[in-house]
């Protein structure tokens, strides 16, 4: 996209050719062109799954390219493994990071910094950090441990990991994800303080009022390709929002190249009688009071977290993730214990792992926590009730062909056959099983976590639309995304998780605002229509 | 790409006390060990094809004849009545073994103790085939024992899930080391306690004739080959037709699924070693009551790790462990009988059995790395 | 009670301590990188078998030592080779690797060595008592008259600590063991720096079944002669929580445990069953893993390939 043919002196910091990279059949990254300029901000958009990340990876050597040459100031580089990117000064903060938990700061900087020498001066590199650290306005204690951080803390590390070793290009994967509100601007700060200083900055985001603040040129990936590329300075929000986001996405029918959904302008209104507000439709099922776990590296944990849903309703809970989405679900799950608190379905109180009539829980992680992917379609379908399908310590394979072979054609789940493992499955198709398996039992309440990640449009769509067929069959449901959007269209009403607690509840139709504003720890503005990402600039 | 390769490190921090007991290794390794080993039979037979000529220029550096040495094979094997024979009694002892580790292997607990459960399992028989016998009617000597030889087995395996289950010790090592603890108990009781009177050697009493497993067709062939067969088949069965066997391969492949879905891993990670060690206790069983007929020194000359090593060979499948049972058998009768006509050390069977298992083992690697730099 | 209290017992504590303490060390290093080499009990057995060949053929027992490293080398080269790059499992190989090892010692010993294998002279690896240091009373007639192999065993402890906290490589290793993915991605060499500690591992544990055979066997090779011992060595590096200082502590320990069947006669008198004695170390090992803390979880990718 960018012009080849830039008449300028210096060559760009990076300039990428015909970027090609294919997993299996899926084209992730296609014929990509770009190039970065020296001492610039570069901002990378679009939506989760355009390819940005992967795009970066490539680079990076992280995943091998297919097709593409990478040159870095004028001169080619074969990036074959993250050593060589290194080598060429390139650095790459990642959205999970790549750090080496039981290591000090001290240690892993100077762990990714090349040096001759046998010996390894520990109190020198403790220095050198404090010292680079104070230099970069950044609160780090060289002796720490990086188990021992927060997501934000791991994330100066790398930065200054990447200083320490003087590199030329810095990528940022989604970086202010894990801060704080009141971390963001000190970090664009940096961020200018540092492409001042010469360096060139990727940041990859799908924020788009971030790349107005801070950055000197936009380019904008859908479905793998660049579609966009120019200077902030001559560009508009509205210009880049199209790209970004194409006109006539139809009416919420999830993104055919994200699989995001697009906010319907008011959700609710399509299904009568849902008004804001639990019990409205049913009466409340679920409630659930003072919820509390401890706050680990990268999650704050819950602290006095407590809601309640009606029957028949969908609750989206929001929230920047490690807010203490994946404890909440562990707790409802009964995965954990939560000291203090109370879940009542019904008005009965829950102790211990819940009845499956009672409440079923889909995980966010399919692989980790909801399938056992070399198990079969049949065998998964079961495995938490297998009790129903046993006969003399027997499991009864008629039964459960049969109740298999329901389920794939009651959920539309494309499989050879109910007996094959569910690990060539597409991962629609498994997040299918997942949850025709949770609405087998005939839940009171479903808890989904993350229910579209991953999938791939036509599969979102319609994991989705079992969800809201299972609630207007009467069931409580508990909606966890990360992804506004989606969470926004498919709710009935919003509440938001911030810090571990539930900071405030809208319905999903009007309340955006006040949900973008809780989200980042911050008090709605007088008018809630407002949507600030939208607006253009 | 994929949410397995970017889980958020908050789902794994969240674990409570109440989850303090470790998951089975199988959460990462037995996984992905299913799928290595995951070989078809060609590679099976091409890797031993090419241990079988390293085996011959092995006994040729002997000294011996290879051409006679193949011939000695043969005949050792499936060229005569005492070949199949001799093949088949070895082969029951090594498939025991492997169908014990097989069970263990399926739940992602690495059970490397298969020796030591053997020698508590012959301990077992003749405790049951001899000393209770005594008492008993003599049709109850047989069940008796093997009764005795599965309960000392199992409880013997049992005790490194009670090590990794209180203080999470590693059961690869706590098998380990209950191997030579067991060997030399079982040696100090024949040293003393248990040593039959006016013997020169270290061994039991004999069994009464009602506890010895039956000959077959007058022939050293007994009623363990039998069993071996039938034990095969109920733990094929049992993995893969009742609950037990599924929630243990469940627990195997993907630990932490298994706990969310509300499957109880710590009895899951007693009753899979307790079995497994149950059924390599069959294996003293059968040496004491079918070949021997007394517990005798040096009885196992590594059963334990042949048995691993059949197991993994079969990968974790029951009905190819016994046919590469029956091949370590032949292997085995071929070199006791090289020993005995060409002068050529038995050991070299070890070296024979051990290549195919490095070869397919890298091999798989191989591929493994292939998949996943194709699939990212 | 004297003879466990004696000089000669401790004495016997410390010598054979240091074939265990010395593998163990190797297999600290290893592990710390993501290791976990069941095949050291294959990479013992070789290391002694050759070095007693290396003893008989030139007739110099230090020459056999170094033959008893430098075939540890080699096989830790295969081994490396194996499980480094090509990740074959670090289980299965091992599992293999053993029996190939146990199956051609004994070959080559009766094909090789049909007369048996003996040292012809191990003097070069007597005891040479440090002047002034072991005249001092028990503690140093028990510590200062060793074999010099000896002495230098127990002084890799202190370079096994510097090499793994105050060494460039020592940080490459334990961020390989940790988090072998996110080493890779900070540029460390992930599977070079697992390759030359498993060199290391086999040429100490080679060195160590040298030691075994020459210092404490008094230079005779039987058919598996470490008899278990590597597996020993990887339970004392466990709960040693792979620290050196308490490897060494735990290699004492299991010497003791050892050296009692060389005084259990005296004490018990003849009626006490061998067999006992030789169960000592394993029975001791499970003891402590009661008693140690489990708290510390070792290398995270111990046992786990480097994909990508």
């Amino acid at each position: 996209m960018t012009g080849p043919t830039d008449p300028t002196d210096t060559p760009p910091r990076l300039r990428l050719r015909g970027m090609r990279r294919s997993f299996g059949p899926v084209v992730a990254v296609r014929d990509v062109d770009l190039d970065v300029a020296p001492g610039s901000v570069h901002a990378l958009l679009g939506e989760n799954g355009a390819g940005k990340s992967t795009l970066m990876n490539v680079v990076y050597g992280l995943h091998r390219r297919d097709e593409g040459s990478i040159e870095v100031d004028g001169t080619p580089v074969d990036v074959v493994r993250p050593a060589d990117a290194i080598a060429a000064g390139l650095a790459m903060v990642h959205q999970h990071h790549m750090l080496v938990p039981s290591l000090t700061v001290a240690e892993t900087v100077s762990l990714a910094t090349p040096g001759r020498r046998v010996r390894w001066d520990r109190g020198a590199a403790a220095g050198r950090v404090a010292e680079l650290a104070g230099s970069l306005g950044l609160d780090i204690d060289p002796d720490d441990r990086i188990e021992e951080l927060t997501l934000a803390g791991r994330q100066r590390v790398e930065i200054l990991t990447a200083v320490h070793r003087d590199a030329k290009l810095l990528i940022l994967d989604e970086p202010t994800a894990v801060l704080a509100p009141s971390e963001v601007e000190p970090f664009f700060e940096l961020l200018r303080r540092m492409a001042a200083a010469g360096r060139s900055i990727v940041l990859i985001t799908h924020r788009l009022r971030e790349v107005f603040a801070v950055c000197d040129a936009i380019s904008v990936m859908r479905r793998g390709a660049l579609v966009f590329s120019a200077p902030t300075a001559r560009t508009t929000t509205a210009e880049v929002l199209g790209h970004l986001v194409p006109a006539a996405a139809p009416d919420g029918v999830t993104d055919a190249a994200t699989g995001a959904v697009k906010p319907h302008p008011d959700a609710a209104a399509r299904r009568p009688g849902a008004a804001g507000g639990p019990g409205s439709a049913g009466g409340i099922v679920l409630e659930v009071q003072g919820l509390r776990a401890p706050s680990a590296p990268g999650s704050t944990g819950l602290d006095d977290c407590s809601f309640s849903v009606g029957g028949g309703e969908i609750l989206g809970i929001a929230g920047v993730e490690g807010n203490g989405q994946g404890e909440l679900v562990r707790v409802l799950a009964g995965m954990a214990a939560s000291p203090g608190g109370r879940i009542t379905v019904d008005g009965e109180q829950l102790t211990g792992r819940p009845p499956r009539d009672r409440i079923a829980v889909v995980p966010e992680d399919r692989h980790h926590d909801g399938l056992v992917l070399d198990l079969t379609v049949e065998e998964n379908l079961v495995l938490d009730h297998l009790g129903d399908y046993t006969r003399l310590g027997l499991l009864q394979a008629g039964a459960m062909k049969k109740d298999a072979t329901a389920a794939v054609d009651e959920y539309g789940i494309v499989t050879a056959s109910t007996s094959s493992p569910v690990r060539s499955m597409s991962g629609g198709n498994q997040q299918k099983i997942v949850l025709a398996r949770a609405l087998s039992g005939r839940p009171r309440v479903l808890v989904v976590a993350q229910a579209t990640r991953g999938l791939d449009p036509g599969a979102a769509g319609a994991v989705l639309d079992r969800i809201r067929a299972a609630r207007d069959r009467g069931t409580a449901v508990v909606f966890i995304g990360s992804d506004l959007d989606e969470v926004l269209s498919v709710s009935d009403r919003v509440a938001v998780l911030f810090g571990g607690r539930i900071v405030g509840e809208a319905p999903a139709s009007t309340g955006r605002a006040a949900v973008t504003a809780w989200m980042v720890g911050s008090e709605p503005e007088q008018s809630p229509e407002k949507r600030p990402e939208e607006d253009p600039a | 790409m994929s949410g397995l390769k970017h889980r958020p490190p908050a789902d794994a921090a969240s674990a409570t006390p109440a989850e303090g007991l470790q998951l089975p290794r199988g959460s990462k390794v037995a996984a992905v060990l299913l799928r290595l080993l995951d070989h078809s039979w060609v590679s099976l037979v091409a890797a031993f094809a090419i241990s079988a000529p390293i085996g011959l220029v092995l006994i040729a550096s002997t000294g011996a004849d290879p051409w006679f040495a193949t011939l000695v094979t043969i005949d050792a094997t499936v060229g005569t009545v005492n070949g199949i024979v001799n093949t088949l009694v070895y082969a029951a002892p090594r498939l025991f073994v492997a169908l014990g580790a097989i069970v263990a292997l399926r739940t992602g607990l690495f059970n490397l103790g298969g020796e030591g459960q053997l020698q508590m399992g012959a301990l077992g028989a003749i405790i049951g085939g001899y000393y209770a016998a005594s008492i008993l009617p003599g049709w109850l000597g047989i069940p008796a024992a093997l009764v005795g030889a599965v309960l000392f087995g199992g409880l013997w395996a049992g005790i490194a899930a009670l090590f990794k289950l209180w203080r999470g010790a590693d059961e690869m090592i706590v098998t380990l080391l209950l191997n030579f603890i067991a060997t030399y108990f079982v040696l100090f009781l024949i040293q003393g306690p248990l040593r039959a009177v006016n013997s020169s050697f270290n061994q039991s009493e004999r069994v009464p004739q009602t506890s010895e497993l039956p000959a077959l067709f007058g022939t050293r062939l007994h009623a363990g080959v039998i069993l071996a067969i039938i034990v095969t088949v109920l733990v094929a069965v049992f993995l893969s037709r009742t609950r037990l066997g599924l929630e243990l391969r469940s627990v195997g492949l993907n630990a932490a699924a298994s706990r969310f879905q509300g499957l109880p891993i710590a009895a899951l990670t007693v009753g899979a070693l307790v079995v497994s060690g149950g059924i390599a206790g069959l294996a003293g069983a059968n040496e004491v009551l079918g070949t021997q007929f007394r517990l005798i020194q040096g009885f196992s000359p590594g059963y334990g790790f042949e048995g691993l090593a059949i197991a993994f060979l079969a990968g974790l499948r029951p009905f190819r462990a016994a046919v590469l049972a029956l091949v370590f058998g032949g292997i085995y009768s071929a070199a006791t009988l090289l020993q005995q006509y060409a002068g050529v050390p038995v050991s070299i069977a070890y070296v024979v059995e051990g290549i195919p298992i490095v070869l397919l083992a890298t091999f798989s690697g191989l591929q493994l790395l292939r998949a996943k730099r194709r699939k990212g | 009670m004297d003879a466990i209290l004696g000089v000669f017992f401790w004495s016997s504590v410390i010598g054979l301590a240091a074939p265990l303490l010395l593998a163990s060390l190797g297999e600290t290093l290893a592990q710390r990188a993501g290791l976990f080499t069941i095949g050291i009990e294959g990479l013992m057995l070789g290391g002694a078998f050759a070095a007693v060949a290396g003893a008989i053929v030139s007739g110099n027992a230090l020459v056999g030592l170094a033959a008893g490293a430098f075939v540890g080398l080699g096989l830790g080269a295969v081994y490396a080779a194996m499980v480094v790059l090509a990740r074959a499992d670090q289980v299965v190989v091992g599992i293999g690797f053993n029996l190939i090892v146990l199956g051609l010692t004994s070959l080559f010993r009766r094909t090789l060595f049909p007369g048996g294998m003996t040292a012809p002279d191990t003097s070069l690896l007597a005891p040479v008592p440090i002047p002034g240091l072991s005249a001092v009373p028990w503690l140093g007639e028990v510590l200062f008259d060793q074999s010099p192999v000896v002495y230098l065993v127990y002084l890799l402890v202190p370079v096994t600590a510097w090499v793994l906290w105050r060494s460039r490589w020592g940080l490459a290793v334990r961020a390989s063991g940790d988090g072998a993915v996110a080493a890779s991605a900070q540029g460390v060499p992930v599977l070079r720096v697992r390759m030359q500690a498993m060199l290391v591992n086999g040429a100490l544990a080679g060195a160590a079944g040298g030691i075994l055979v020459l210092v404490q066997s008094g230079g005779v090779f039987v058919d598996d002669i470490t008899n278990g011992r590597g597996y020993l060595v990887l339970a004392l590096v466990m709960f040693a929580r792979w620290l050196p200082v308490r490897v060494m502590i735990g290699a004492v320990v299991f010497g003791a445990a050892d050296a009692l069947q060389y005084v259990g006669q005296t004490i018990v008198g003849d009626g006490f069953p061998p067999a006992l004695f030789l169960m000592a170390p394993f029975v001791l090992a499970l003891v402590v893993w009661l008693a140690v803390s489990t708290k510390s979880k070792g290398p995270r990718d111990l046992g786990l390939p480097l994909l990508g």
